[in-house]
């Protein structure tokens, strides 16, 4: 049922997608006389997108157990039942990396960083083998250590932030 | 010629300049082993030490973190499922499974011997041939370069896992994400929703490293990071037969001539060089359903072509002068701050640094080779460390590597939007792949498209009429039929 | 046990970096100029490594930094034209230690509405070098070696001489005023940038290739190209044999400017160190004679003639573009 549900959602993006793109590429002019111009390529993408995820969808709905056999590795998904916890921790992750881009340009990389891994790492451990302290130790002297190295020894201007 | 090659390899034989390579292959070897951080990467911040030094010297430091930076990849693409560098993405494909199968040292073994002699191979033809090779890439002009891409786009369907739609779907999402910023020719602005920053595009790195390797972080993030210890790590076995090496020659000899020949074509380049590789070799072999699963043909093919295509980046810089990538663009930079123009007469008027040059990639290449060799039982250890305190460490790299292509935090945030995108693709089993294939080939399809109409003055006909260019649509309409064929007898007989 | 040794060598090293920092961080008083460079200068190249832009800016720092007494970091940021770059430059803090080496082609850009700033949104250090050796090339099977003849050849074939160029590029103006000047009409086709025209024309896939002398003379030594012409007022020191487009009846003549510019709000006391330091480079005979070699001349323009310079520049493309 699962195996469906998925591969009628990736098609209905892609359906999405294909008339985003078209439309867009409506409002493109070309600003020299050739014969295609900018939003040639786009429009050609944008129908066979649109074609094949409409044939998709259909195949999907149409088909709902896919190739379920030889998918190896679903049985390992039903046996781990909490999906929307999994979930919950992916979407942590992501926000965590989003925020951490956001700090570097205002705290600098160093702070940022610190910051980034140590709670990274504490999300990434049980509770049972969290070491808070060797975390923030090994954070800090990574991200003191690639700030150093970049900047002076390399030239990647890594952004200072407050501390520079 | 021999003999100038014995002038360039004297030349290269001083203490100063031995240590120079020995310095450039390992920091090669550690820009191109982390995910972020690439040869083109090492070469721009090494590239202004060298002013200071003579050509030889500099050009050989220069070469020595080439090959190092290209052939690093491959350490964490077999031990992490990280590809270290863009080289090194087909790695990824059965050195990773071998790994996972208690074969990390065959597959290193495989790996690195395929450098080796795809790299050398390469050097050779560099060193013999550079000049014709060179006079025949400039026939590929935008009717050859359009069949071309049309041809290797339709490897998209071997690459596509259990599903050729969604492959193809991919490669098409590749495309649009190629069209983002300034279009080709006119820099009529795409699909940027009005932000400046969209203007120039999205880079390939960090698109790359977001969709292989930051994804790869977020999936990992689903469970809490149970601790693998140690795999009982001294049982691996390093050693291959030769039986097993010789069973791949065919393998491995068309995938360094692919290497080579992609090498050569300015602007497609090594980050592409391996998947067509890759794909061509699953398409011949017999059992296509063992690529993926650890089959060391797989390896063996992904990093002969990248080896083989430095020195296919080389020959028509060295031979013409035009750089065929931002690598080679640097390398170019790098002779004509030395007074050295690269072009026709090079070889002729500094006969003496060409062939320290071709010495250097020589003693770079097995340098290359004896360093990985003997690393190879530390990197396994690699493995050792907690994934847990390993991981966000990669992807700080990452972020690092990121932000060094163009000094910007926009790459970074496309670093971890692609991260995202990728995450979704591998729950929604839309292969990876295809998408960088149609990211780096659309804007080549699309330039050259339009370049070619204003040759033909908006004609159709010469992209059929073009020699070369027949022979690859040609090509591409017989592979195409090839798959449908073969698709429908399966059909009827299973 | 192993882990904990691991621990204290990381604490060491870490400790060791503190103190190399803590050493750096004292000399670092920002928003003081009055001593001005205390820390490198990054400056800005807004196309990649290792074209004419990328090695002019390299080569010219590598003199200032003597005389600036502080390093100098390059760094490229490709992208649009050089819009990318630019733009970055001007987001950063205007206290001078972000500065933008680049030449014509911002111009270019606004004019051809791809991009709003104007040479009037920055603050120029100077101009340390000038390319006068913009020329058209053909290849050595042309039909015609000069000017006269190509100018005859394409009025009888009008539309059929391929003319490559990058479309928005500084070589696309160059073709259209040729074309306003002398009445014909080329089929300018998009071939890309530098390196790619080269190969366009030695592929035989266009017939005249417009670029800077300095980039191909390898290939004039071998002959397999020849130079129709300089656009400039005088002949080349480095090439007196090609005669320029005026003495063969073509009235253009194109300065190639590499400028160094700053933010808009940065203290003029800044700019002038700075301005000081390249008209000490622009004069000096090692440095005169480096890019003589690439068939560049020295010439240094101070602040305000930068911006004049600039300016007429940019009145002359314009006056190009909208005739076209």
């Amino acid at each position: 049922m699962k195996h469906m549900s998925r591969d009628v959602y990736i098609s209905i993006i892609f359906l999405i997608i294909s008339i985003l793109v078209f439309s867009m590429s409506l409002n493109m002019q070309a600003l020299t006389t050739s014969a295609v111009g900018a939003d040639f390529l786009p429009k050609v993408i944008a129908i066979l997108i649109f074609v094949l995820s409409s044939y998709f969808l259909i195949v999907s709905i149409k088909n709902p157990v896919g190739n379920v056999v030889d998918d190896t590795d679903e049985m390992e998904e039903i046996n781990d039942s909490d999906e929307s916890k999994k979930f919950t921790r992916v979407l942590l992750t992501g926000l965590l990396m989003i925020i951490y881009v956001f700090l570097i340009n205002f705290i600098g990389f160093i702070l940022a960083s610190i910051l980034y891994l140590t709670v990274q790492m504490v999300l990434f451990s049980s509770v049972t083998k969290r070491n808070i302290i060797v975390y923030l130790l090994i954070s800090i002297v990574t991200s003191v250590f690639i700030y150093f190295v970049f900047r002076n020894i390399f030239y990647v201007m890594l952004p200072s932030g407050i501390l520079g | 010629m021999f003999e100038l090659l014995l002038d360039g390899i004297n030349s290269v034989f001083t203490f100063k300049i031995i240590l120079l390579i020995v310095a450039g292959v390992f920091l090669g070897l550690v820009f191109g082993s982390i995910p972020g951080l690439t040869a083109t990467m090492a070469i721009a911040i090494c590239l202004p030490i060298t002013y200071g030094m003579d050509s030889v010297a500099g050009m050989s430091l220069l070469m020595g973190l080439y090959i190092g930076g290209v052939s690093g990849g491959l350490i964490p693409a077999i031990l992490l499922k990280l590809p270290g560098t863009p080289s090194s993405i087909a790695t990824t494909f059965d050195g990773y499974p071998m790994a996972q199968k208690g074969e990390a040292g065959k597959a290193f073994t495989y790996a690195i011997t395929a450098s080796f002699f795809g790299g050398l191979i390469s050097i050779i033809a560099l060193m013999l041939i550079a000049p014709p090779l060179g006079r025949v890439a400039l026939q590929f002009g935008p009717f050859e370069f359009f069949a071309i891409v049309v041809f290797s786009l339709t490897l998209i369907s071997s690459l596509s896992g259990d599903s050729i739609i969604k492959g193809i779907l991919a490669a098409a999402l590749g495309i649009v994400f190629g069209m983002v910023g300034s279009a080709p020719i006119d820099a009529f602005p795409r699909f940027t929703f009005g932000f400046d920053s969209l203007d120039a595009g999205f880079d390939l790195l960090p698109v790359l490293i977001g969709l292989f390797a930051v994804s790869e972080i977020l999936i990992t993030a689903e469970q809490k990071v149970k601790n693998n210890k140690k795999k009982k790590m001294n049982k691996i076995q390093y050693r291959v037969k030769l039986k097993e090496f010789l069973s791949q020659k065919w393998n491995f000899l068309r995938s360094t001539l692919m290497g080579l020949g992609i090498g050569i074509l300015p602007g497609i380049g090594g980050g592409t060089a391996n998947i067509i590789a890759y794909a061509t070799a699953k398409n011949v072999s017999k059992t296509p359903e063992e690529f993926g699963k650890g089959h060391p043909g797989g390896v063996v093919a992904s990093e002969s072509s990248n080896n083989a295509a430095i020195g296919g980046a080389l020959v028509p810089l060295i031979s013409l002068g035009i750089p065929g990538d931002t690598v080679t663009a640097m390398l170019l930079g790098g002779l004509v701050l030395h007074g050295l123009q690269p072009g026709p007469m090079l070889i002729q008027n500094h006969g003496d640094v060409v062939y320290g040059i071709f010495a250097a990639l020589i003693i770079a290449n097995v340098l290359m080779a004896l360093f990985l060799f003997l690393g190879m039982r530390v990197f396994v250890k690699l493995l050792s460390i907690p994934q847990q305190i390993l991981l966000p460490i990669i992807f700080i790299l990452c972020v690092v590597g990121a932000f060094g292509v163009n000094n910007r935090i926009f790459d970074v945030g496309s670093l971890i939007f692609f991260g995202i995108i990728g995450y979704f693709m591998i729950k929604g089993k839309v292969p990876l792949t295809p998408l960088v294939l149609g990211f780096i080939l659309g804007p080549i399809l699309e330039t050259n498209l339009r370049r070619g109409l204003m040759l033909s003055e908006g004609s159709f006909v010469p992209f059929l009429t073009e020699p070369i260019a027949a022979v690859f649509l040609l090509l591409t309409v017989f592979s195409i039929g090839l798959k449908l064929f073969m698709n429908y007898r399966k059909k009827v007989s299973g | 046990m192993k882990n904990r040794f691991l621990l204290v060598m990381l604490t060491v090293l870490f400790t060791v970096l503190v103190a190399c920092s803590n050493e750096g961080a004292e000399s670092k008083k920002d928003g003081d100029s009055s001593d001005y460079p205390n820390k490198p200068i990054e400056v800005v190249v807004p196309v990649g490594a290792g074209g004419d832009t990328d090695l002019n800016t390299r080569i010219t720092a590598k003199y200032l930094e003597k005389e600036l007494g502080d390093s100098i970091v390059i760094t490229n940021i490709e992208g649009s034209g050089g819009s990318t770059g630019i733009k970055e430059v001007l987001s950063k803090k205007p206290d001078g230690y972000t500065a933008l080496a680049y030449h014509n082609a911002m111009l270019v850009n606004n004019i051809y509405g791809l991009a709003d700033y104007t040479a009037e949104d920055f603050k120029y250090a100077g101009i340390g070098i000038l390319d006068q050796s913009n020329t058209f090339l053909v290849s050595e099977k042309s039909e015609y070696k000069d000017l006269d003849s190509l100018i005859a050849y394409a009025k009888e074939n009008p539309g059929k001489v391929k003319v490559a160029t990058e479309v928005g590029a500084m070589t696309h103006l160059q073709i259209l005023e040729f074309q306003q000047k002398t009445g014909v009409e080329f089929n300018i086709v998009d071939a890309g940038g530098a390196s790619e025209k080269i190969t366009a024309l030695l592929g035989g896939r266009v017939d005249i290739v417009p670029t800077s002398l300095g980039l191909v003379k390898d290939y004039v030594e071998s002959g397999e190209m020849i130079p129709l012409g300089v656009i400039a007022e005088d002949r080349l020191e480095g090439a007196p044999d090609v005669p320029t487009f005026k003495e063969q009846g073509v009235d253009m003549a194109i300065d190639k400017v590499f400028y160094w510019a700053f933010h808009p709000d940065t203290p003029d006391d800044v700019i002038e160190v700075f301005s000081e330091a390249l008209e000490k480079v622009a004069e000096n005979e090692d440095f005169i004679e480096e890019i003589q070699k690439n068939m560049l001349t020295s010439q240094f323009y101070s602040s305000e003639e930068t911006k004049e310079k600039l300016n007429e520049i940019t009145e002359h493309d314009k006056e190009v573009y909208d005739n076209q």
